[in-house]
């Protein structure tokens, strides 16, 4: 029913007064960064950081993190990084303290390391919405800053109250947790004046949860029935103790494999879904990761770091993040020449310099 | 000398064209917006190889550079040099004997900074602290 309203559409410039709006060229996102500068960069903060018994390390990731934002292009135009080293610093200082005592609390006493742990969880989710607010205030595109107007008490239900109830019905929360956690991320980020929105329902992401299940089972039976076969045409070493231990093995690392190559499928699918549902003003984004060019870098980038001894992560890290920018395009967005400030405040980096030591990622 | 560059406001993301040029310890831009900052007032981003440089001016408002081997120049007669670290990123003989001297510190740190601090900690430990993971550690082996 719906095919002959498309052909007609498509049709549309034949009619009279249909060539009067032109569709609107998209933007394309462009990385100009190379792994070989990356490098350079990497390994003399890596130096100035061991050094310094670790305390460069915040002046380090500020470098890096204005390399990549300012190699991001969009419209011949790159972006800015604007974190200040100093309340980075802080930031990790405060989080190492919190880790220390976490740590001598539970030798010491039980009790003090309840205490400690409850204040913990009780401080993440604020942590987490600080970070969020650091980490968009200071991030600029043309001289206009973005922001993150998100409330905490919504961070405290998002991140306390739904995680919990996902705890309490085993997981099955997860794709709707994740949702709404995206939504609070993206409908409440500002790009100076305008607002950003979230367009993913629940159900969508029930739907891709649901394919990336099946998807891990088939390969998972896949594995299994392989490994059946296999041991059936060489029955003989059945009758060998090593032959059950040589199954066990193949199995094992074929589900590791298994596991590399289907996490960036997974991931493949929730960037595409996250970022083709996001709006900015009028504007919207459009972003077409291929799940096999991710498996290749991914897989590729892994073989590589193991075999240079871990110097070739920041090639790594520059391949990755070239083909996920490059795969976002931004549509409807005018000439990107009207977008209006908005009034702002200093803000410290209290939650991102923590959330960076507990190794939370909340970018994607 | 004059250096091509985009001025924008920080307060519309509309970009200007105008030309950068020094002169008596004064930046002077000229053309769709015309202004004067003190040299001194200005910050110069870090040179990249793969990115053009930025001036920012005190009020929030910066140039992106579009000629980055002229504004060098530029930069050059005020008297600018880059840092140590810069220099050092830029270049890869300093990029390789920081690799090496990392690959040094972290295997040296190992075989020698690791017992060293061990026996540090050691001694330091107070005699209390020493009798509490003791108990702590015999309860939990019989535990389990």
């Amino acid at each position: 029913m719906t095919l002959p309203n498309m052909s007609s559409t498509l049709s549309s410039p034949a009619r009279p007064g249909a060539t009067e709006s032109a569709p609107p060229m998209p933007h394309h996102f462009e990385f100009r960064g190379t792994g070989s500068e990356y490098f350079r960069i990497w390994i003399v903060n890596l130096l100035l950081t061991i050094i310094t018994l670790g305390v460069y390390s915040a002046w380090a990731k500020v470098r890096k993190a204005r390399y990549l934002y300012g190699s991001t292009n969009l419209d011949g135009h790159t972006f800015q990084y604007h974190g200040n080293p100093m309340a980075i610093f802080k930031g990790r200082l405060m989080a190492l303290t919190m880790i220390i005592c976490y740590n001598l609390a539970l030798t010491f006493s039980l009790t003090v390391g309840v205490v400690v742990s409850v204040a913990l969880v009780l401080i993440l989710p604020w942590l987490i919405w600080k970070s969020l607010q650091y980490k968009l205030h200071n991030s600029s595109y043309r001289g206009i800053r973005f922001h993150f107007g998100g409330e905490l008490k919504t961070a405290y239900k998002l991140y306390r109250g739904l995680a919990l109830l996902n705890i309490l019905t085993l997981g099955l929360l997860t794709p709707l947790v994740h949702q709404r956690l995206k939504k609070y991320q993206h409908d409440e980020s500002y790009f100076g004046q305008t607002r950003f929105g979230f367009h993913a329902s629940g159900a969508d992401f029930y739907a891709r949860y649901g394919i990336g299940f099946f998807i891990f089972v088939v390969g998972a039976v896949a594995i299994a029935a392989s490994v059946g076969v296999i041991s059936l045409l060489h029955a003989p070493i059945e009758a060998l103790p090593r032959g059950a231990a040589a199954k066990i093995f193949v199995s094992v690392i074929a589900t590791y494999i298994w596991m590399f190559i289907f996490y960036p499928i997974f991931l493949t699918m929730m960037q595409n879904l996250i970022w083709s549902k996001t709006t900015l003003g009028d504007a919207h984004f459009i972003s077409s990761m291929k799940w096999s060019r991710v498996v290749i870098i991914t897989m590729t980038n892994l073989i590589c770091i193991v075999f240079t001894l871990g110097i070739f992560i920041p090639f790594a890290k520059i391949r990755t993040l070239r083909y996920r920018i490059e795969s976002l395009s931004v549509t409807n967005a005018g000439d990107l020449e009207q977008f209006i400030a908005a009034p702002q405040s200093e803000l410290t980096a209290t939650g991102e310099g923590a959330a960076d030591l507990f190794g939370f990622d909340i970018s994607l | 000398m004059r250096v091509a560059a985009d001025y924008f406001d920080g307060q519309i993301s509309r970009s200007l064209q105008v030309t950068l040029d020094e002169h008596e310890d004064l930046a002077i831009l000229t053309g769709e917006i015309e202004q004067q900052c003190p040299l001194f007032q200005l910050r110069v981003s870090e040179r990249l190889a793969s990115q053009p440089r930025r001036v920012t001016f005190p009020d929030g408002a910066f140039l992106v550079i579009r000629e980055n081997e002229a504004f060098v120049a530029l930069l050059a007669t005020t008297g600018h040099r880059d840092s140590t670290i810069v220099r050092m990123q830029q270049s890869w003989p300093a990029t390789v004997a920081a690799a090496m001297a990392c690959v040094t510190l972290i295997v040296g740190g190992h075989l020698v900074g690791l017992p060293l601090a061990a026996e540090v900690v050691a001694w330091a430990m107070p005699e209390s602290a020493n009798v509490i993971i003791g108990r702590e550690a015999l309860l939990s082996s019989i535990n389990i």
